[in-house]
């Protein structure tokens, strides 16, 4: 059974509060107005998000404007769908759950997210963790679609079969916009 | 006194700002985030006892630390750390990230033998030597002929 929930609000310059992204907030707050400006959407516009059994409609808010300069820099839009992605999804999964972001390391070009209990403890802070696979979609089409992306992540995951770490799946859509997250 | 959350949260903030610093082409203002991060993310996993209960998050702070030395390109350090990390007790899916690095590397180690300039320049001056050598004996070949034909 499909739960429906009532809007809630997405403001992107609350990325800010996430200790992990604080001094880059506005990296990612940029990439994500880009991505939903080139899809002809504005602030305040609806994020329909399947998380589970349940559905719950974001309404995504920022301030300022999406200047010529912006997009100009932004000629590569694939690149920055990815951390536009990831800009909603850290927004998004503490909304929906217990868990946020703790931790984004790179190496060469894999990025690794985990995330934690927002009450983690102060030293074993990896203890009840979860790791977190984002991708975005500027705009999906029948090839590409949030599922057909959801399920190639899925079957690229590691089998866990102790539970001992799951994985949350996210998949984020700027057309409609909307967003699926799923987990293992 | 410090915590672990406290050193690796301001070790992921330095982190975050190396991978836009990078994103961005600022190479070396990168590589100076990751080093402050490292420092960081050392003294965090360095607070973690090595034991079974300490698991995942001793061996994700040493992946953690060995990525950020991988990204200062600390290649012996970034072995280091990933050889502590798979000392402890390592979950199967951390364990298969910290040997992947350790590949990754390892490969990048081997590349820099392999394209090493001193190296380059030590093969360059075994040739100098191996022709100058060469040489050196065609003189003397020629100079005993002609004492040969001088009898």
């Amino acid at each position: 059974m499909t739960i429906s929930n009532t809007s809630q609000d997405l403001v992107l310059e609350a990325l800010e509060q996430i200790p992990v992204v604080r001094r880059t907030a506005p990296f990612y707050q940029e990439k994500c107005m880009v991505c939903l400006d080139n899809q002809g959407h504005a602030s305040e516009v609806a994020l329909d998000v399947e998380f589970g059994e349940s559905n719950t409609v974001f309404r995504v808010l920022w301030s300022g404007q999406v200047t010529e300069e912006m997009k100009q820099s932004h000629a590569d839009l694939q690149e920055a769908v990815e951390f536009a992605a990831c800009a909603i999804t850290f927004l998004v999964v503490p909304a929906l759950t217990e868990m946020t972001i703790v931790e984004q390391a790179s190496r060469g070009t894999t990025v690794d997210y985990y995330l934690a209990p927002k009450d983690r403890d102060d030293c074993l802070i990896f203890n009840r963790t979860a790791r977190l696979e984002v991708s975005g979609i500027l705009r999906e089409t029948e090839s590409n679609s949030v599922e057909g992306r959801i399920s190639d992540k899925l079957r690229r995951l590691k089998p866990n079969p102790r539970g001992e770490m799951p994985t949350f799946v996210s998949v984020v859509e700027f057309g409609r916009p909307r967003a699926k997250v799923v987990k293992t | 006194m410090t915590t672990v959350r406290e050193l690796h949260d301001k070790s992921a903030e330095l982190a975050q700002a190396a991978m836009v610093a990078r994103h961005e082409g600022r190479e070396e203002e990168a590589k100076s985030l990751a080093r402050q991060a490292l420092e960081y993310e050392l003294q965090a996993a360095g607070l973690v006892p090595k034991e079974q209960a300490s698991e995942p998050t001793r061996s994700i702070l040493y992946l953690s630390a060995a990525s950020l030395a991988y990204q200062c390109k600390d290649l012996q350090t970034a072995q280091r750390l990933v050889a502590e990390g798979l000392s402890g007790y390592p979950p199967p899916k951390v364990e298969e990230d910290l040997q992947d690095l350790f590949e990754q590397v390892a490969q990048e180690l081997q590349s820099d033998i392999e394209y090493a300039p001193e190296i380059e320049e030590a093969g360059r001056e075994v040739g100098r030597a191996a022709v100058s050598a060469r040489d050196n004996t065609r003189r003397v070949n020629v100079h005993l002929r002609d004492i040969h034909a001088a009898k």
